[in-house]
């Protein structure tokens, strides 16, 4: 991915109700960090998704994930639960909800 | 809180799960991640959602019933057969503590409510815990309660939260969304979802003060005691008691939580905040029961099962909690009881008066009903 990008990335619900964010520019991070996003977010194939909307179901205190990504030309809203998140997005979120940590460290 | 150990942002460990696993697991491990990453190419191209995949708890009549199961640090549910009713403790605390957990909830229900098990059919209670790697919630799916590690994945002092099945109200706040499901099926949307919440922290708090042999004056009313590590300001998740206050943190904040109606949280976040607004019915429920004391579980918790097995609807919002709480104590311990007067006062000091429309003859009627 040679240009610069952002990810939004939010997650909500939970037993705790915690709620965590970040906002990432891809070229705010360290060539390591920025390969390593690189690498997950190809392997995510997250822009091959459909945006959909969450539905009802019968889980509770599951967790919420939003990520606001740019595909192509339009920039893309994808939501997820516990329950709808695909195994191969699983990475990229784990990545973001560490690196979400990490910046509320600092 | 970061360890020097690791470079920029990798000084808290991301658990990358299933692809670290075919990386480095064991090759029992890595056939597990491989087939869960198999599942995302079936129906029809879209992955196969863990509902799908879990296998149904049966609904039987009978006797308690409990299978733990492992699921080995992925998201196959239910996992690996661990306990089964009867079986010895396994030294797994994990594991041990969901046997328990989901026993002392099953007793509750069955010795003080005269119920049998989630769905009062006799169903298996199906626990799994280990769900994936550094996974920091529990949660119930329709079918089974579902246990997280935890932080257990990162360094000591990068952690906030121990295992999910630390707390035992934790346990019980899960099962109890089954018996929810069973019962009103509140909508898991604003005030109704706020409620379903709430419910789940009642019986899982009596679950708790149970055990411990407390009376409502001496429980503490903390939800999820134990969860946080000693990295956080905190004394637990939620406080029925005193909602707001339960942690106050430079790193995951403060608690959000409302007492009263006034300072009632309008959201679009988590279902309309379901986990911050349960705090007014939370409370409401923690001065009905201080009022008219002893054990909770007795007469307070009684007064709100009834009302959610026989009483509240789909999309019943505070209010009619309210009212309908106030109609139960009525019911159960008469008229311009002091129970029924201090679920009265309980409402209206969380901002939600009972309304009544008294009708001559006809003894008291709940307003549009």
């Amino acid at each position: 991915m040679d240009k610069p990008y952002n990810i939004f990335f939010e997650r909500t619900g939970g037993f705790a109700g915690l709620p965590l964010s970040v906002n990432v520019s891809s070229d705010s991070l360290v060539k390591t960090d920025r390969n390593r996003l690189d690498a997950l977010m190809e392997k995510s194939n997250i822009c091959n998704y459909e945006s959909k909307p969450i539905t009802a179901d019968n889980f509770r205190d599951q967790f919420g994930y939003q990520l606001r990504v740019r595909c192509d030309t339009e920039e893309r809203v994808f939501s997820f639960t516990d329950n709808t998140l695909p195994p191969d997005v699983v990475p990229l979120v784990n990545y973001l909800v560490q690196l979400a940590r990490w910046q509320k460290n600092q | 809180m970061c360890n020097n150990m690791y470079h920029s942002i990798f000084c808290a460990i991301p658990p990358y799960m299933l692809e670290k696993i075919i990386e480095a697991g064991t090759q029992k491990q890595k056939e597990k991640a491989k087939k869960t990453i198999a599942l995302a190419g079936q129906m029809r191209g879209q992955r196969q959602s863990i509902a799908d995949i879990t296998l149904k708890s049966k609904a039987v009549g009978g006797d308690k019933n409990r299978r733990v199961y492992s699921a080995q640090n992925l998201n196959v549910l239910p996992g690996i057969l661990m306990r089964s009713e009867g079986d010895p403790a396994t030294g797994d605390k994990h594991v041990d503590e969901a046997y328990d957990g989901a026993g002392a909830t099953y007793d509750l229900y069955h010795q003080v409510f005269e119920r049998n098990s989630i769905n009062n059919a006799g169903m298996e209670i199906i626990s799994t815990v280990r769900y994936l790697s550094g996974y920091d919630n529990a949660f119930w799916n329709g079918a089974q309660m579902v246990y997280g590690e935890g932080d257990e994945d990162l360094p000591e002092a990068d952690r906030i939260f121990n295992r999910f099945t630390v707390a035992l109200d934790i346990i019980g706040h899960e099962l109890a969304h089954g018996v929810t499901q069973y019962e009103a099926n509140l909508v898991y949307q604003n005030q109704s979802g706020a409620l379903n919440e709430s419910f789940s922290d009642v019986f899982g708090s009596l679950v708790k003060q149970r055990v411990k042999n407390q009376t409502a004056a001496d429980a503490d009313w903390i939800i999820g005691e134990g969860l946080f590590t000693d990295n956080v300001i905190g004394v637990g998740i939620r406080s029925m008691k005193n909602p707001g206050t339960a942690y106050n943190d430079p790193l995951i904040g403060k608690d959000p939580q409302p007492g009263h109606m006034n300072d009632f949280v309008v959201t679009t976040s988590d279902h309309g905040g379901v986990h911050i607004n349960s705090g007014i019915p939370n409370k409401a429920f923690y001065l009905a029961a201080t009022e008219i004391g002893g054990y909770a579980w007795e007469k307070a918790g009684k007064i709100w099962y009834v009302t959610l097995r026989d009483k509240l609807k789909a999309d019943s919002n505070f209010e009619d909690a309210a009212n309908l709480t106030y109609e139960v104590a009525g019911d159960l311990y008469g008229n311009k009881s002091a129970e029924q007067n201090a679920v009265k006062n309980a409402w209206e000091k969380v901002g939600m008066p009972i309304k009544l429309e008294e009708r001559e003859g006809c003894g008291t009627r709940l307003f549009g009903r």
